[in-house]
């Protein structure tokens, strides 16, 4: 087997085998089946038995089980373990004992869910029972709308529609209500933070309107491997579920690898390029006809991989058209295309951004390369799992970058396969979050009083909202007084749904290549930027930023663009204030201005800088809340600490490591994601002239978090205090203060300085 | 608890701050006096009794003789059913009797539909006997929504069809939907509904500057309004209502509720007359032509020829003669009057400002299949050939005439 093959070579070839800090065998698993239970419709088994599914595994078999005892069920499989017959068939099945049987089908994406009904109208086509089944989303045509809510048995849609177009429109979709037998929501772990608070409180408005139309759905969710899945989907859903994770799934042996480029430069610790590298071991698979996934940290590393290896392709005298790119921004035809492409096996390798993590379906690859640390462990399980057949060996190689979180994972593996994977934490009684979702459950049925909404905290919402206007109370009713539409109002994620559309005018025919969102416009498509798309390169030659279009040509030259961009952050307000010890405290409200304002031309393969461009876009504004702290000592004080002589105080790496620290605390407390909040940490404010740590909400307008800081700040610090203190490192590592690369060697002592000045 | 209210005031004052930032604030211009009106005390009406509760209902009703613009009402009697319902494209209505019919329009909190839109305010005009009834219900508060529904519901199961002004899209739906909210069953199911709005554009986008209700009964039926309030208004009159329970705005909101049911039933007749007798009808040749164009869009082309003719008899702007002469070449087309329509081509040609490409096209087809004169095909394509200004037809072009010549090589080799 070329695996195989390949993996004794690795191993010889002593150069680069010294260069793998770890390498795990996961072995081989033969899978664990059982019988189809009684109970399902012989017609169904018949179909699957047709399509070669004779047996169930025992995880699909436990999930049947459990289904059928109206139990809510969440199951916890690696990929491609057949996840979806656990709710595909209980649903099914239910629509064949009851034509009047209807289901809510729930992906985080439009991509996932045209994905998902392929495959489930195969079964359906076979069934060949009438069953219906329709994806209700944005681009759903009007014209079809209408048959949908009234015949569809199954509808998948993403949470985005069911908050916008379905709940305010209920009455509409009263037949499907009535008969709601299940819900699924797949792929939940995505659904952490502020968008799966959003998420619980939508599913909050859904049960609301079930209970309205008198039916109580059951729910089947799936998720990657997290640390709490279960407590995830009690969470989302408000009621009691099962976890299903015996994986009865058969899995070739796997090979773990993980990778560290070499040092080319002793003094300045510089290593090989990732690019490079990866490009280089990728070359090598395709050689033997691997099957190939090459997971990048960003879209421009996606397109600057796939044209290096379509280089070499066509050097070697292949068709380049056996590597492709797949990223968000490619038109929905072109990523069909794609999908189709490495199922059928045509494509021999795919380079892609995190949008092939999700449940995508590409068939099973026989390797997977990380070119650098996906982030966090539950990704790096994910993408990994990308590569893995049921009956071969297969590979899946981490590369570092020369980043230090990076550098800290691959030198301390053990770390890696040592924790557990992230947990997933949401608050679905976050007070903004929550206000803006009675506000819209108001406007879909008037709330009754002692009505149940999962929170305590209705009552007081409902009597601020009528005091507000917004609410008109009447006989112990509240009834939406106002002719906005609160679902407008209200997105559920943070990136704003506009994009901008990259035209190709260099033929006369002009056309439509891809799309970027409003928040990549100042890093991909500004004026002068070579836009990268499947290999192509396309100059952007004119941005109207008022008609988000961007006109590019087909150029052909030997360099890709990189923006520079920095982010200010200015405080606008200060809500309230506190002065202890030698600390001062605040929050309020601030606006992070992003700006891009000049770019790189960096040369193919050498990445050697040749030339900038200036780039003149408008900043990007966010206004939020943060929460700040500053240290009163006086700053010349500090600093002549610093050049004391045998001192371990370094003032701006202090500043880091406790930002650091923070970050890795605060969402236990203000129960968010690390991705709901940033910091930025200034030696001078020019804010507060002092050495201050500013940590804000990373939403528009912000979600409360901020306040929150302030409220707990003793308590945040003593916790940062005890988690530098038990932290088992010696200098810094990811889970305390960072890693010493990016804090330096004095940035846990400074940062434990710090704390006992603001705590003793 | 008290602490969350806090809380949200804060977040509140924060989200004050930053609208302040992003955009200032639209400013609603009603003055408010906190005085408690009823609304019996501003429009005449009565309480009628429901099983849910009491709902005012206001009544009027009007004479024979009454005008409503430049249209009497009873006029609407001399309105066939076939126009009706060819108007409507509606085949259910066909049998429609005026007298089983209700004209319906309703006021509501908000304009963009959805669960949370009520209805306070249903309007319904029927003919009894020698006279016009409307009656509106209103809604005193929230608390009041079964009784109105329910009594509206009475008075609608008396009747077979509807007309209305977009209430396809908004007021029915809208009814249904507060129907199934309040949790009762609507004793019309699935009635025959002529929606006025699509037969007004039709008739009138052309030459309206919208199709409006208001800009339709303003320029078609002549009715003015006075002290009208503007549509966009209704909800928050509603709302400071609710807030202040002074009901004096109110009385506007009746008024122009109840105008727009009489303009319904002044426009049914303005329309069947138009079609039914355009010439005699109106004045302006758009209006001949949306009538030819209607014609056109049933496949009755040769009802539709006429009327292009007719209307071309007017003063119209050029742009307009040139997409008439057109479609009536098209239509002659398809009666099979090829001569008609070849002598509408070449005048297009000749009238044309710019270069045009299709007449072109349609003569060489023309020439080619039906007559198979292969040599005035030639000098068709040919011509259109040697126009600079046609770029983007001049693949297609050379390969109809490499056909062509193909064609009539073949053909001269037959002959010899």
């Amino acid at each position: 087997m070329p695996v195989e093959r390949i993996l004794n070579e690795l191993k010889k070839y002593n150069k680069i085998s010294s260069r793998f800090t770890d390498w795990r065998h996961i072995p081989a698993k033969s899978g664990i089946y059982e019988e189809f239970p009684e109970w399902i419709e012989d017609k169904l088994v018949r179909v699957l038995k047709e399509k070669g599914i004779n047996k169930l595994y025992s995880h699909q078999a436990s999930a049947l089980e459990f289904i059928r005892n109206h139990k809510n069920v969440v199951v916890v499989t690696p990929t491609a373990s057949g996840k979806t017959l656990c709710y595909n068939l209980p649903v099914l099945d239910s629509i064949l004992k009851d034509e009047n049987s209807r289901a809510l089908y729930m992906f985080p994406t439009k991509a996932l869910s045209q994905d998902q009904l392929t495959e489930l109208y195969q079964l359906v086509s076979a069934l060949d029972e009438g069953i219906k089944t329709y994806t209700y989303d944005g681009d759903t045509p009007s014209s079809a709308r209408q048959a949908i809510r009234k015949k569809g048995h199954i509808v998948v849609t993403n949470p985005d529609m069911l908050h916008l177009g379905i709940l305010p429109h209920h009455t509409k979709w009263m037949d499907f209500f009535v008969n709601l037998k299940y819900v699924v929501i797949d792929e939940i772990h995505i659904y952490r933070g502020v968008f799966g608070s959003h998420l619980a409180n939508v599913i909050r408005r859904l049960k609301r309107i079930c209970r309205f139309y008198g039916s109580n759905p059951q729910f089947i969710c799936c998720s990657a491997t997290i640390a709490n899945p279960r407590e995830l989907s009690q969470k989302i859903v408000g009621e009691d579920f099962v976890l299903v994770d015996n994986n009865g799934a058969p899995q070739g042996e796997k090979n773990f690898l993980f990778y560290n480029p070499p040092v080319i430069n002793k003094e300045l610790g510089i290593r090989k390029s990732l690019i490079r590298e990866v490009a280089r071991f990728v070359a090598y698979f395709l050689n033997y006809d691997i099957q190939t996934i090459i997971f990048a940290r960003s879209r421009l590393t996606t397109e600057v991989l796939t044209s290096y290896l379509k280089d070499f392709l066509v050097k070697t005298g292949r068709s380049k058209d056996i590597v492709r790119g797949y990223r968000g921004g490619y038109l929905p035809g072109l990523r069909r295309e794609i999908e189709k492409g490495l199922k059928d096996g045509e494509i021999k390798g795919v380079v892609s951004t995190n949008a092939l993590e999700l449940g995508i379906d590409i068939g099973q690859l026989d390797a997977c390369f990380m070119a650098g640390y996906p982030g966090t462990i539950s990704s790096t399980w994910q993408q990994a799992g990308r590569a893995g057949r049921r009956s071969n060996s297969s590979i899946a190689i981490l590369v570092a970058s020369s980043n230090p979180l990076d550098q800290f994972v691959i030198n301390h593996p053990d770390y890696f396969f040592g924790e557990s994977p992230e947990s997933a934490v949401i608050d679905p009684d976050n007070l903004s979050i929550l206000v803006s979702h009675i506000r819209c459950a108001s406007f879909e049925l008037p709330f009754e009083e002692g009505e149940d909404f999962g929170t305590k905290k209705l009552r007081d919402v409902l009597e601020y909202l009528e005091k507000e206007g917004v609410l008109h109370c009447v006989e112990k009713k509240w009834y939406w007084m106002s002719e906005v539409y609160p679902t407008e109002e209200i997105s559920l994620r943070s990136a704003s749904v506009d994009n901008f559309v990259i035209i190709d005018i260099t033929e006369q025919q002009e056309q439509v290549i891809g799309e970027v969102d409003k928040a990549s416009v100042p890093t991909l498509i500004y004026e002068g930027a070579i836009y990268l798309h499947e290999g192509e390169q396309y100059a952007i030659n004119r941005l109207d930023y008022q008609n988000q279009k961007a006109y590019a040509e087909k150029v052909k030259v030997n360099y890709y663009t990189n923006a520079q961009d920095e982010t200010n952050i200015k405080v606008l307000d200060v809500f309230d204030k506190a002065e202890e010890l030698n600390m001062e405290y605040a929050f309020g409200e601030v606006a992070i201005t992003t700006v891009s304002t000049c770019y790189k031309k960096i040369k193919f393969y050498t990445h050697e800088n040749i030339g900038f461009g200036e780039i003149s876009l408008p900043p990007e504004e966010m206004h939020t809340t943060a929460y700040w702290l500053a240290l009163t000592n006086n700053i010349s004080e500090l600093l002549e600490l610093q050049e004391s002589e045998n001192t371990s105080f370094n003032l701006s790496n202090g500043l880091l490591a406790l930002a650091n620290v923070l970050i890795n605390v605060v969402p236990l407390y203000v129960m968010c994601d690390p991705q709901d909040i940033r910091a930025v940490s200034e030696v001078r404010s020019p804010f507060t002239s002092k050495p201050t740590i500013y940590i804000y909400d990373n939403y528009p307008g912000g979600v409360g978090f901020s306040e929150k800081m302030f409220e707990l700040r003793r308590t945040l610090l003593q916790a940062a205090q005890e988690l530098i203190l038990s932290c088992g490192c010696e200098k810094g590592c990811p889970s305390c203060v960072g890693p010493i690369d990016e804090v330096g060697i004095k940035g846990k002592e400074s940062a434990l300085l710090i704390l006992r000045k603001a705590l003793s | 608890m008290d602490d969350i209210k806090k809380r949200l005031e804060k977040i509140a004052q924060l989200k004050k701050n930053i609208n302040k930032i992003n955009q200032s604030q639209k400013e609603k211009s009603i003055d408010i006096i906190n005085q408690e009106v009823k609304i019996e005390e501003v429009v005449s009406g009565k309480f009628i009794s429901t099983p849910f509760g009491d709902s005012f209902v206001r009544e009027n009703y009007f004479s024979r003789d009454y005008r409503c613009g430049e249209v009497e009402l009873f006029q609407i009697f001399q309105s066939s059913a076939k126009t009706i319902s060819s108007l409507a494209r509606d085949d259910r209505l066909k049998e429609i009797d005026i007298s089983k019919t209700v004209f319906l329009d309703t006021e509501t909190t908000g304009l963009a539909g959805g669960a949370g839109t009520y209805i306070f305010l249903v309007g319904v005009g029927y003919f009894e006997g020698d006279r016009f009834c409307v009656r509106q219900y209103f809604m005193r508060d929230y608390n009041e929504e079964r009784a109105l529904l329910s009594a509206v519901n009475e008075l609608l199961s008396n009747f077979k069809a509807i007309v209305s002004y977009n209430g396809k899209t908004f007021d029915f739906p809208l009814i249904q939907s507060r129907f199934i909210m309040s949790g009762m069953k609507l004793n019309l199911e699935d009635p025959g509904h002529f929606d006025l709005l699509y037969p007004a554009r039709r008739l009138w986008k052309r030459r309206l500057e919208n199709c409006s209700l208001s800009t339709v009964e303003r320029d078609i039926l002549g009715v003015i309004r006075e002290n009208d309030v503007p549509g966009y208004l209704v909800p928050e009159i509603y709302f400071r209502y609710l807030k202040t329970k002074d009901a004096r705005a109110l009385k506007q909101v009746f008024e122009h509720n109840l105008q727009d049911i009489l303009s319904l039933v002044a426009l049914v007749s303005r329309m069947c007359f138009l079609v039914e007798d355009p010439l005699n009808n109106t004045e302006y040749g758009m209006d001949i032509f949306s009538i030819g164009k209607i014609f056109d869009e049933e496949k009755r082309y040769e009802q539709s020829t006429h009327y292009y003719t007719e209307a071309l008899k007017h003063n119209l702007a050029e742009e307009e003669v040139l997409e008439i002469l057109r479609l009536s070449s098209f239509a002659y087309k398809r009666q099979g009057k090829w001569k008609k329509a070849e002598e509408i081509w070449k005048e297009i040609i000749e009238r044309s400002p710019e270069f045009i490409y299709y007449p072109y096209e349609e003569l060489a087809k023309y020439y080619e299949h039906c007559l198979k004169d292969y040599q005035e095909a030639k000098i068709v394509v040919e011509e259109a050939l040697t126009i600079e200004e046609n770029i983007f037809q001049r693949e297609k072009l050379q390969y109809r005439l490499n056909r062509i010549k193909g064609k009539q090589m073949y053909q001269a080799q037959k002959l010899s």
